[in-house]
């Protein structure tokens, strides 16, 4: 199944580190999977515990991702990879920091949950827009684990695809959003300020999605329109299954 | 050194100047030498099996790939050095600018000229440092003591070894250490103006320093000579190199420019070998 032929190094000790690193990426992910989902439940529940509990745990994936970058600089510096492991070494680098960025937008929906209890706000406005964008969201992320782990071009691809629509149902909360904007700032900028943070989210996740094909295939897709992204996804299909 | 106040960019256009936008692609070179569905045999051995490849003019490229996989063969066919071996027979044509230099009315001294060669292990002439460099012209006639300075002088500097050696030239080249040897042979090689320079290995018997001075003596001479490099260290093919063909059991699996081979190579044999998996 090891599409990246990981294991087939003649140094056991390469495969081994290469291994580690790409599993420490897929924990770091999974970890800014459940901060996502934790504090949104949060915002929409007031929830001032969990708040606080998911605040803190952010610690854990910048722990991360200081230590995958510190292992794949060791890497860099005592192996030179070359092609595909080099290309994996370049896509964990970028990778981690998307995962890192998520894990400070869900930190801010987590802090705005504990602010809100604080203040005794109850549901933000729009909580079921909220709720909707919220699920879509953590479906492209559940999806960009998903293409890590199987290492699959076409899936990754879904998720881009996917990445439009998420903005157009951003600006659709935001709209509805703004009417109340004069009567009640507060709970509408918070409202906007979630709704921003999940669309960032699902920004984070196409970006990842976009180094994946980019370490399958060779192709650097970033910025590039989606037709293009889909052929550099087909290419790295085939090569995948060579 | 570069000044405090100079931009970090000294006078280039983009500060990445040779990066993604534009790579050294093949088609676009101007050929220098031209393999052509060549065949090598030792006796019954097939050594090169119907390899074709330009080497393109005034740019450096590398042959690499496992020990026996022909690409030493390969180097020694551009220059005719397998003629020495009685068992050898080639099928094919190798044209250096547009001529078959295997073609009987070749003058194989005057290609060896044109086509110098540097082997792994620094093979100076039991004689002074001033005579190795001089060595070539003298036996082209050359008598004029002006001139065998200046050419001295010059190709001692194109190889970057005469502020080593200037005080020292009637030294002999033995008292040299092993990289400055190296230079000195450079210099000979280079002291009767070949297009091409052919190297075997040349930096396999050095220590870090000296190669490194080897390799940025191998980027400066591509200025103006052609340069093809055999090497095992694949680090050094991807350092030096613009363009590298991967042989293997005799056969060409891949030639590309050096960026796309060490990034992105399309055969997985290719990415096999770079990467130091089994294959």
């Amino acid at each position: 199944m090891d599409k990246l032929h990981l294991d087939q190094h003649i140094s056991r000790q390469y495969n081994e580190e290469l291994e580690q690193l790409r599993n420490a990426v897929l924990e770091m992910g999974q970890l800014a999977r459940d901060q996502l989902v934790g504090s949104l439940a949060a915002v929409l529940a007031c929830d001032r515990a969990r708040g606080l509990e998911l605040d803190g745990a952010d610690d854990r994936i910048d722990e991360l991702e200081r230590s995958i970058d510190d292992e794949a600089q060791g890497i860099l510096a005592r192996r030179q990879p070359a092609a595909t492991d080099l290309r994996l070494i370049i896509s964990v680098i970028k990778t981690i920091t998307d995962f890192e960025r998520m894990g400070d937008e869900a930190q801010k929906m987590a802090r705005m949950a504990i602010r809100r209890a604080d203040e005794g706000q109850g549901e933000p406005p729009q909580a079921e827009g909220l709720r909707k964008l919220g699920a879509r969201v953590q479906g492209m992320v559940d999806e960009t684990l998903a293409s890590l782990a199987t290492l699959e071009a076409k899936r990754a691809l879904a998720v881009c695809r996917l990445d439009p629509e998420i903005d157009a149902d951003y600006k659709a909360l935001i709209q509805a959003g703004l009417p109340s904007m004069a009567e009640d700032p507060a709970n509408a900028l918070d409202l906007v300020w979630a709704a921003r943070a999940l669309e960032r989210i699902g920004d984070h996740a196409c970006n990842i999605c976009e180094y994946l094909i980019y370490l399958l295939g060779g192709a650097d897709v970033r910025h590039a329109p989606l037709d293009e992204v889909a052929e550099a996804a087909r290419h790295a299909e085939e090569r995948s299954d060579r | 050194m570069t000044e405090r106040n100079e931009p970090i960019t000294h006078g280039m256009s983009s500060a990445l100047p040779d990066s993604g936008g534009e790579r050294l692609k093949l088609s676009r070179q101007k050929p220098c030498i031209e393999v052509d569905k060549l065949n090598l045999f030792y006796g019954s051995t097939q050594a090169l099996k119907s390899i074709s490849l330009t080497i393109p003019e005034k740019r450096v490229t590398a042959f690499i790939g496992p020990s026996g996989c022909g690409k030493s063969t390969l180097l020694r066919c551009c220059n005719r050095m397998n003629d020495l071996i009685d068992t050898c027979r080639i099928e094919g044509e190798i044209r250096l600018d547009g001529q078959n230099i295997y073609a009987p009315t070749i003058d194989v001294a005057e290609l060896r000229r044109k086509v110098g060669m540097v082997f792994q292990k620094p093979n100076p002439f039991p004689k002074t440092i001033y005579e190795n460099v001089a060595y070539g012209l003298r036996i082209q006639g050359v008598k004029d003591r002006r001139v065998l300075d200046e050419v001295v002088e010059k190709s001692l500097r194109r190889a970057a070894l005469w502020d080593e050696v200037k005080d020292r030239l009637d030294a002999n080249a033995f008292s040299l250490s092993g990289g400055q040897q190296q230079r000195l042979v450079i210099a000979r090689a280079i002291a009767i103006e070949p297009e091409v320079i052919l190297l075997d290995e040349p930096a396999s018997a050095l220590d870090p320093i000296s190669t490194a001075k080897i390799e940025e003596l191998i980027f400066e001479l591509k200025e103006e000579f052609t340069i093809v490099i055999v090497t095992h260290n694949m680090q050094q093919a991807a350092r030096v190199s613009d363009f590298t063909a991967y042989l293997y059991l005799g056969e060409l699996v891949e030639y590309d420019d050096t960026v796309t081979i060490f990034t992105n190579p399309k055969q997985q044999a290719t990415e096999d070998y770079i990467t130091g998996r089994y294959g």
